[in-house]
């Protein structure tokens, strides 16, 4: 699996990739923002990802969400490394899965911030200052022409109707900014925009999988590549052949990646029919088609038979070793230990201990959370 | 009316409905959305296309409507369209991220406070009265063949439109079949006499292109037909009829381009049907023959002798209703045991077969009427050329309901390859994983948001098209018309079509307004405080269907097909 | 001559979501156990209204009008198929509660020998029985025939149509299509039985209450007056054509006016706070809470210090301002009605077993189903009332608007959905909630606008599109 498009990484967003171990204690943040003073490390392509690493791609900071008073995460910080596999380990009800959500901005924070690559996520799910300019427009030209035309229909003269369109306009724009106000300050709502995380390089997959039951293999892998021309109405209509070119082109990744995880023999069926091992493998599959940098497994072997989870495992091996970070919430402490590099522990919404599979197995403090919880 | 004269009716009420519930079905087939208020873009689209045509209305004193622009109807149907467009993205932007039951309740509630503005302000479109008094387009052309260039134009038109229709479908349904087999050769043989020859040319390219592409995987496209030869062909055609009708031949470029047509397009559905019905033996032929003359027996006592106001007429009436009793325990008694039947296939193709026979049965041989051999020759002649009308003076003409049925039909036609392009590609696909699950959508990077509000927009403006045609078909719009439970009939017609599958929803359409037709005819036979009953008993049958389409065959008749892809040899 | 102002509106928005929230209280249990957003509940309330006929004019009824003796009366034998009819349906209903089981006793709270049971149960549908049969025409029976043939009706729903989809996991979009084609199938075939032409209840207008012959149905006016020296209320009665028909005109002078808004905001206060001292954290599993307490105890202040602190007066001819309720005692025995029938659910939810079930079962059905409770019981409990409070819901709406037709059902159901979504489908606290803010917003919102009353149903989607802008999940939440 070499699809990796090396442009991307060594792109403008990719400068995580330039530091060295030595600058990860200078101070994250200056390596991350852009790389900037620091030297590029030379044709790192994503495969030579086993040489370096130890960068946080993404930092979780004093992190807090409750659920009506019972608190889920309570003040969780720490950081997951670039080209590593992060463990996220705790007993039942230790946050881990609220933690998921918060990371991939399926679920807003109370308190504290998760940073991708040094931004902000909750920046980045923001709508741009163009989105908003949109919804103001809208809501503007919508009030106005509901004001102009009452004013039209009282028969009002057409200073009166200038009048009633301009305040309307400006009602209109003040209600969005209302509403967004009041919908910011004083509701508890979820993001709207976890999307833009994945777009930005962070994809999730679900602890219950979550394949797409009415669709067959290939078209749940299809589905994964962002920005694709097709998605556009426009040129599906008047450009078929464009269209249609870079179906081909998506379709022989989807080929490679069913070779990867040697789903080949499932090509056309219903995603729906397949095995609850096949459908984790599926869901890994749709991912790696996003190509993200962050890949958020939640519980990726549960359920899976014993040979599939060792094929399973030496995949996300491989894939680390490509360059990819995972992070990946696991209750079988085997392969937790197996996997990862760094094992988190949480343990009532806190991060009770962090450090290597060998010294979280030694640590006294986990036995007890676990025989506690 | 005459029997082609009320298939063209019914068809014409087919194909709008079609065009509605191709808009539905966008939003709720492919996206999910539940749309409980989809009559309200019908009538947006409706009334928005007659307010853009009506004169100014001060010059239309006897009604009051806001405006009236006397624009032309392009124009109208085109604001009628955008209007119901820009309707569904006002209410999608604030609605669209309601859970579904919250949605349907929200856009139930927008249909009925439309429903209830045009009822009470007046001063919009006449309410509660009927907003009337626009002419249809081009309605002066007609009956063709007309003497001036404007009706020839017409006319080539119409001949272009309908053969590219019926030569594309006839080039993909008969190259299906290997031309090496003896079937093969009478099917080609068939098609290349009544489309004049052309059609076997058009076979032939075809299955060129199949045999070509076998093996590799479809793409994003509809069929494969060789698309600029039909097209060709067909704009030849109407050039020839143009000619034809200029220099004073129109009533003949009719009979023969029109009629050799309407020829054409029975062999097409026959080969269709065929097709479908491949695997069933004759028996099951001849099981929905016997259930079909059974029917007809069953009704034969009150057809013939119910409208009688005497003790003969009373007991006809109760020996049909004891007939048919015994007709549908027979039914029943049928389904039951269906193992034990000696008929191939299953109990509801058998029963499709049925519906084919009396369908053909009511137009071909009920219609008739008489029994003298001229009449019934000219009947049948009717019934056979179904796309020219007779007259004893000029000879072979083309009315304006046939026009209209032509364009909405051609409408239909254009709506569907998008409607299919659109289903087949990345954004479809887009679609319909946010009816799968959103949440994935959301975690692949795919802005949900947006896709829903493209496929509102979309689904709205074209149910705002078809309510354009359906202020010129009904030539005078009132409220009832757009009852907020029409909505309903819609749903119907895509969930018992298959939802997610834009042939099923056409396929919906016909059946739900070949079942309105039939209880109307049905009704028709009985004295009129059974009749009327009956035609009101015909809304509490389609709520029960609902209930068992959505119960026993949730997928709907015709199941969203898959799109498979050619695995590559490795 | 006083106009009719906002608190008239208030007034006749307390009417309208009394009647909203008989129904809404039936959809709202129904969505949250039963899991069914009911479409077809409005259908409910439309069969209500007609089944009432039976009793009140069995001569216009199909099938019963060959046994009836003019419009409304019947024969011997309409008597007995009317109490055949009660009976049957009071026996069908305890017959849904738990199969032949449940006539041995099985539902009771207590244990009891079952020919005890029998006995109670056979003597219950007996006397229902008698009561609907010889009560004809009066509307208290027609009341209680339709209550019971609902509440064996709507049972049958769930056990044909939507228990086969729960059980068949469909999802929420396939039950609201289900349940729109089973409301399509009851309006439809009610309209082919009954015939679409407009049908209303005919009843006595003058009743006799507590001794006086009183028209039930005319207006009466509250006529509110701010005078200089204080406020005053004046009543009078259109139906005394002959005479004067002011019936007493009461002054209040600003200091016992003041006394009078003073004691009563005391008293609630007080009651309040009384019953809260103590309590902690469960306020929620008080059948009497201390939201009741203080607003009864507020009630009754305010009444009887109204009678006491009066003083009679004159018509007062110069006034600052002025308003005045038109209401009639039919329109306020609805308020009282409603208020009697939410208390019963109140005690029933909250001091029965039944009761404790059917809320847990509205949190979690499958820990409901985990912890041994019998949810079939629950679920058959869930649609009785739903059926019975529809019933009565729609007999009352028959009343008020004289209007009964086949259509009637669904412009109900969508004010009732929008008290249930305002409500937040939590509880039917809620949904009672939701209904008077339905309720008082339609008829607000009309006289506001200045709208006709076609636009009811209008203000009650616009009050619920608001809230859905703003909050998609409902006031009250989830």
């Amino acid at each position: 699996m070499t699809s990796r498009n090396p442009e991307l990484d060594e792109g403008a967003e990719a400068g995580s990739e330039t530091a060295t171990e030595a600058d990860a204690d200078a101070g994250d943040d200056a390596a991350v923002s852009g790389g900037s003073g620091v030297e590029t490390a030379t044709g790192a392509g994503p495969d030579g990802g086993s040489d370096r690493g130890g960068d946080a791609i993404v930092e979780v900071e004093e992190l807090r969400k409750t659920f009506g008073g019972i608190v889920a995460v309570d003040g969780a910080t720490f950081e997951l490394e670039e080209a590593k596999i992060t463990g996220l380990i705790g007993p039942n009800g230790a946050g881990k899965t609220t933690t998921f959500n918060l990371l991939s901005g399926f679920l807003q924070p109370d308190s504290g911030e998760v940073r991708f690559r040094g931004r902000s996520t909750s920046e980045l799910m923001r709508p741009s200052a163009a989105e908003d300019r949109v919804w103001v427009t809208a809501s503007g030209i919508t009030f106005g022409g509901v004001g102009a035309s009452l004013a039209g229909a009282a028969g009002a003269s057409l200073a009166l109707l200038g009048g009633a369109a301009v305040v309307g306009l400006g009602f209109g724009a003040g209600l969005y900014y209302g509403q967004r106000g009041v919908r910011e300050r004083y509701l508890e709502s979820r993001p709207q925009r976890p999307h833009r995380l994945a777009e930005h390089g962070m994809v999730r997959t679900f602890q219950i999988t979550r394949e797409l039951q009415e669709m067959t293999v290939m078209e749940n892998l299809m589905l994964g590549p962002s920005d694709q021309r097709g998605e556009n109405l426009f040129q599906t209509w008047f450009r078929p052949n464009a269209v249609a070119a870079q179906e081909q082109e998506i379709r022989d990744r989807a080929f490679e990646v069913l070779e990867l995880l040697e789903l080949s023999h499932l090509t056309n069926e219903y995603a729906g029919n397949l095995s609850g091992g096949q459908r984790k493998l599926l869901e890994l599959g749709r991912v790696l088609m996003v190509d993200p940098d962050v890949i958020l497994l939640d519980e990726p072997v549960a359920g899976v038979n014993p040979s599939l989870r060792e094929n399973l495992m030496d995949r996300i091996l491989e894939l680390r070793d490509q360059g990819y970070s995972f992070c990946i919430v696991e209750h079988d402490m085997d392969v937790i230990m197996r996997l990862s590099d760094t094992v988190i522990v949480m343990d009532q919404g806190q991060v009770l201990t962090e450090g290597s599979p060998e010294i979280i197995r030694e640590d006294e403090r986990v036995i007890d959370a676990y025989l506690g919880g | 009316m005459s029997a082609s004269g009320l298939l063209i009716h019914t068809a014409t009420f087919v194909a709008i409905f079609a065009l509605l519930a191709l808009g539905l079905n966008l939003k709720f087939g492919y996206a999910g959305l539940l749309d409980f208020g989809h009559v309200a873009f019908f009538l947006v689209g409706a009334y928005v296309t007659a307010l853009f045509v009506l004169p100014p209305p001060d010059a239309y004193p006897i009604q009051t409507y806001a405006f009236g622009l006397g624009l032309p109807w392009s124009v109208g149907l085109l604001a009628g369209t955008l209007a119901a467009g820009l309707l569904g993205l006002l209410v999608a932007l604030p609605a669209i991220r309601l859970r579904a039951d919250y949605l349907a309740i929200a856009l139930l509630g927008v249909s009925v406070i439309l429903v209830r503005i045009v009822q009470t302000e007046g001063w919009i479109a006449n309410g509660p009265d009927a907003l009337r008094g626009y002419s249809r387009p081009f309605s002066g052309l007609f009956p063709l063949p007309g003497e001036s260039g404007s009706a020839a134009i017409l006319l080539g038109l119409v001949v272009f439109t309908v053969w590219a229709i019926v030569l594309y479908v006839a080039a993909r349904e008969a190259a299906l079949d290997p031309p090496a087999s003896q079937k093969g050769r009478l099917v080609h043989g068939v098609v290349a006499v009544t489309t004049l020859g052309v059609g076997y040319l058009a076979v032939r390219r075809t299955r060129t292109i199949l045999d070509a592409r076998e093996g590799v995987g479809v793409g994003p496209g509809v069929s494969p037909t060789d698309q600029r030869y039909v097209i060709g062909t067909a704009l030849a055609f109407g050039l020839v009829a143009m000619g034809a009708s200029l220099v004073g031949l129109g009533s003949f470029a009719i009979f023969v381009f029109l009629g050799a047509v309407s020829l054409a397009a029975w062999v097409v559905a026959g080969i269709k049907v065929r097709a479908h019905y491949r695997e069933y033996d004759r028996r099951a032929v001849v099981a929905g023959l016997v259930g079909s003359v059974g029917l007809f027996v069953a009704l034969a006592p009150t057809y013939t002798l119910g409208g009688l106001d005497t003790v003969v007429g009373i007991v006809a009436v109760v020996a049909t209703f004891v007939l048919l009793a015994a007709y549908f325990v027979g039914v029943y008694y049928a389904f039951q045991n269906w193992e034990r039947v000696p008929v191939e296939g299953s109990f509801l193709a058998v029963v499709g077969i049925t519906t084919l026979w009396l369908l053909a049965m009511r137009y071909f041989v009920i219609s008739i009427g008489s029994t003298s051999p001229v009449a019934i020759l000219r009947s049948t002649r009717d019934n056979v050329l179904w796309l020219v009308e007779f007259d004893p003076a000029v000879g072979a003409s083309f009315g304006y309901s046939r026009f209209f049925f032509v364009i909405v039909v051609g409408t239909v036609v254009l709506c569907y390859f998008m409607m299919e392009m659109m289903a087949n590609s990345p954004y479809g696909r887009v679609l319909r994983a946010i009816r799968d699950d959103e949440d994935v959508a959301l975690s692949l990077g795919k802005n949900t948001f947006l896709f829903k509000v493209q496929a509102m927009i979309l689904g709205s403006a074209v149910a705002g098209l078809a309510g354009a045609y359906a202020a010129i078909y009904y030539r005078s719009l009132g409220y009832t018309l757009f009852h907020p439970l029409v909505t309903f009939f819609v749903f119907l017609i895509v969930i018992l079509g298959g939802k997610g599958n834009n042939k099923g929803v056409i396929l919906g359409a016909a059946l739900y307004w070949i079942f309105v037709r039939g209880t109307v005819e049905l009704a028709a036979m009985f004295p009129g405080g059974i009749g009327g009953r009956i035609t009101i008993l015909r809304n509490a049958i389609i709520g029960l269907l609902l209930i068992l389409v959505l119960y026993y065959r949730p997928a709907g008749l015709w199941k969203e097909e898959p799109q498979v892809v050619e695995v590559p040899d490795r | 001559m006083v106009d009719t102002g906002l608190s008239h509106a208030v007034l006749n928005g307390l009417v309208t979501g009394s009647f909203i929230a008989l129904g809404a209280i039936g959809l709202s249990l129904v969505y949250t156990i039963a899991d069914v957003p009911n479409f077809a509940h409005g259908e409910l309330l439309m069969l209500g209204a007609y089944f009432a006929l039976l009793v009140n004019l069995p001569g216009t009824m199909p099938v019963i009008s060959y046994v009836s003796g003019g419009d409304q009366s019947v024969v011997l034998l309409g008597a007995a198929l009317l109490f055949a009819l009660t009976v049957g349906g009071t026996l069908g209903v305890i017959y849904l509660l738990g199969g032949w089981q449940s006539f041995r006793g099985a539902w009771w709270p207590i244990d009891v020998h079952p020919w005890v049971a029998i006995a109670v149960h056979v003597g219950l549908a007996l006397l229902l029985g008698v009561y609907v049969a010889t009560g004809v025409p009066g509307m208290l029976p027609a009341f209680v025939l339709s209550a019971v043939l609902l509440a064996a009706i709507a049972p049958l729903f769930d056990k044909y149509v939507f228990r086969r989809f729960r059980e068949a996991e469909a999802s929420l979009a396939v039950m609201l299509i289900a349940a729109m084609g089973l409301a399509f199938f009851l309006r439809y075939t009610a309209h082919a039985t009954y015939g679409g032409s407009v049908r209303r209840y005919q009843y006595p207008r003058v009743r006799s209450v507590f001794g006086q012959e009183i028209n039930v149905a005319a207006a009466k006016y509250f006529d509110f007056f701010v005078v200089e020296s204080g406020v005053s209320l004046r009543i009078t009665d259109t139906a005394e054509v002959i005479g004067d028909p002011v019936v007493v005109v009461l002054q209040y002078t600003w200091l016992t006016f003041a006394v009078l808004v003073g004691a009563t905001a005391l008293a609630a206060y007080g009651g309040y706070r009384w019953r809260r001292s103590g309590l902690g954290e469960h306020e929620a599993a008080q059948t009497i809470g201390p939201k009741m307490v203080g607003s009864l105890s507020g009630v009754l202040v305010l009444v009887v210090l109204a009678v006491v602190l009066a003083q009679p007066g004159g018509n007062p001819d110069e006034y600052l301002y002025a308003t005045r309720i038109r209401t009639s005692v039919m329109r306020l025995s609805v308020i009282a009605l409603a208020g009697a029938l939410m208390i019963f659910l109140h005690a029933l939810l909250k001091e029965t077993k039944l009761g404790t079930a059917m809320r847990a079962a509205s949190d979690n059905l499958d820990l409901a189903k985990a912890t041994g409770i019998d949810t079939g019981r629950v679920m058959m409990t869930t649609w009785i009332i739903a059926g019975a409070y529809a019933a009565v819901a729609g007999v009352t709406v028959g009343m008020l608007f004289h209007n009964i037709v086949p259509s009637m059902g669904f412009y109900q159901l969508l004010p009732m959905f929008a008290a249930v979504i305002l409500g937040g489908l939590a509880s039917v606290y809620g949904a009672i909630v939701g209904a008077y803010v339905v309720g008082i917003a339609m008829e607000v919102g009309i006289f506001t606008f200045g709208f006709g009353g076609v636009h009811r149903v209008s203000m009650a989607f616009l009050v619920l599109l608001i809230v859905l802008l703003v909050r998609p999940e409902g006031i009250i939440g989830r």
